[in-house]
């Protein structure tokens, strides 16, 4: 099954590559000043949100270093152990929407420290899988774009985050206890 | 809104370290996290790049609008404000099939392009239009039939069956999906200042 799946993982990429180059030389298009000119354009909006990335990094580095995060998981912990969720999940919630390296380093460390196999391990992969680092695709897509006022796109999304949540938690009860 | 989450994180980093005397360390961290920002901007930059530049070759020859084919009617009916024309069609079903594969690295770029398609076309320019957060999302609920990153953390780790969570995530997501799009459209009710 893995095998399978890292055979597809691994030729996907390198795949699409060799099939939008065969097929721009089967309809003549000039590849390389293509490339380059699409390079361009992509090169000057990744420089136009960096400032936006700094922002968003530098902010969720600091709410996690300071300790407020572990002060928010603190008073939301009875909450979340009368749901039936172990509490050592709680912090990947909190961390999940705000960042993907703070996210990933906690199932990492859930992982190693019950087991890939375990209820918790199966819990935490299954929320990895199906969540995104919603802040920062909000601040990074819309500030690329020079949009300032977002309306109702973070209530929107968290709230579909914690749905995911929810669902997740189910699922597993419902699949391996 | 963003504007005060950032305001939030950021007070209640400085006064939680303040109280908690925690506030060497977050004085210290905010440089190493902005120079982190940086290194990550850098691979991000030239990932986008090489993507942006690929994507413009696939677009010349017609073949991002083949690949988009299939999802194309899923997205009409999605966005049916916008013409059927529009260009930010193409790149948003290829940032979704990408997700759904579990290709973040080319997600981004498909995303950020179909971004400034839809920005190209808004009628109050500095607003997100319905079209932009149904699009954000979308994105949000991560579609996923093949999430490679856990599968990777779960061999990673010494699993004994590190895709047996894969079918769960799909569920989760599906469930989101759906979530989604009911709740953007009663959001989209509610917000009656509609762009």
């Amino acid at each position: 099954m893995i095998q399978a799946f890292g055979a597809i993982a691994g030729w996907l990429i390198p795949g699409f590559v060799a099939i939008v180059l065969i097929h721009g030389l089967w309809r003549r298009v000039d590849l390389i000043a293509e490339f380059v000119a699409g390079a361009r354009e992509g090169l000057e909006l990744s420089l136009s949100l960096f400032p936006y990335l700094l922002a968003i990094y530098v902010a969720v580095a600091a709410f996690r270093l300071s300790g407020a995060l572990e002060l928010v998981g603190g008073w939301l912990e009875p909450l979340v152990r009368t749901l039936g969720v172990p509490t050592a999940v709680l912090p990947l919630f909190l961390v999940r929407p705000l960042s993907g390296a703070a996210s990933s380093g906690i199932v990492l460390s859930l992982l190693h420290q019950h087991g890939p196999d375990s209820f918790i391990g199966r819990l935490v992969s299954t929320v990895q899988g199906s969540s995104e680092t919603t802040l920062y695709v909000l601040t990074v897509y819309l500030g690329a774009v020079g949009v300032r006022r977002s309306r109702y796109a973070l209530p929107l999304c968290l709230t579909v985050d914690l749905i995911g949540y929810v669902t997740a938690v189910a699922v597993a009860q419902a699949l391996w206890r | 809104m963003l504007n005060a989450v950032w305001a939030i994180l950021m007070l209640t980093a400085l006064a939680v370290g303040g109280a908690h005397g925690t506030i060497a360390g977050v004085g210290g961290g905010l440089f190493t996290q902005a120079m982190q920002a940086a290194k990550l901007a850098i691979d991000l930059a030239a990932v986008m790049a090489f993507w942006f530049g690929l994507s413009r070759i696939a677009e010349k020859s017609g073949l991002l609008t083949a690949l988009a084919a299939p999802l194309m009617p899923l997205l009409h009916f999605l966005f049916r404000k916008l013409p059927k024309d529009h260009p930010a069609f193409a790149p948003m079903a290829m940032n979704l099939a990408a997700n759904a594969l579990g290709l973040g690295s080319a997600a981004t770029p498909f995303g950020l392009k179909a971004m400034k398609e839809l920005n190209r076309t808004l009628r109050k320019p500095g607003t997100a239009s319905d079209e932009m957060i149904l699009f954000l999302v979308l994105n949000s609920a991560a579609l996923n039939l093949l999430p490679a990153g856990a599968i990777a953390m779960r061999a990673a780790a010494g699993s004994l069956d590190p895709a047996g969570t894969a079918f769960a995530s799909t569920i989760v997501t599906g469930v989101a999906f759906v979530f989604a799009l009911t709740l953007h459209a009663l959001f989209r009710r509610l917000s009656r200042e509609s762009a």
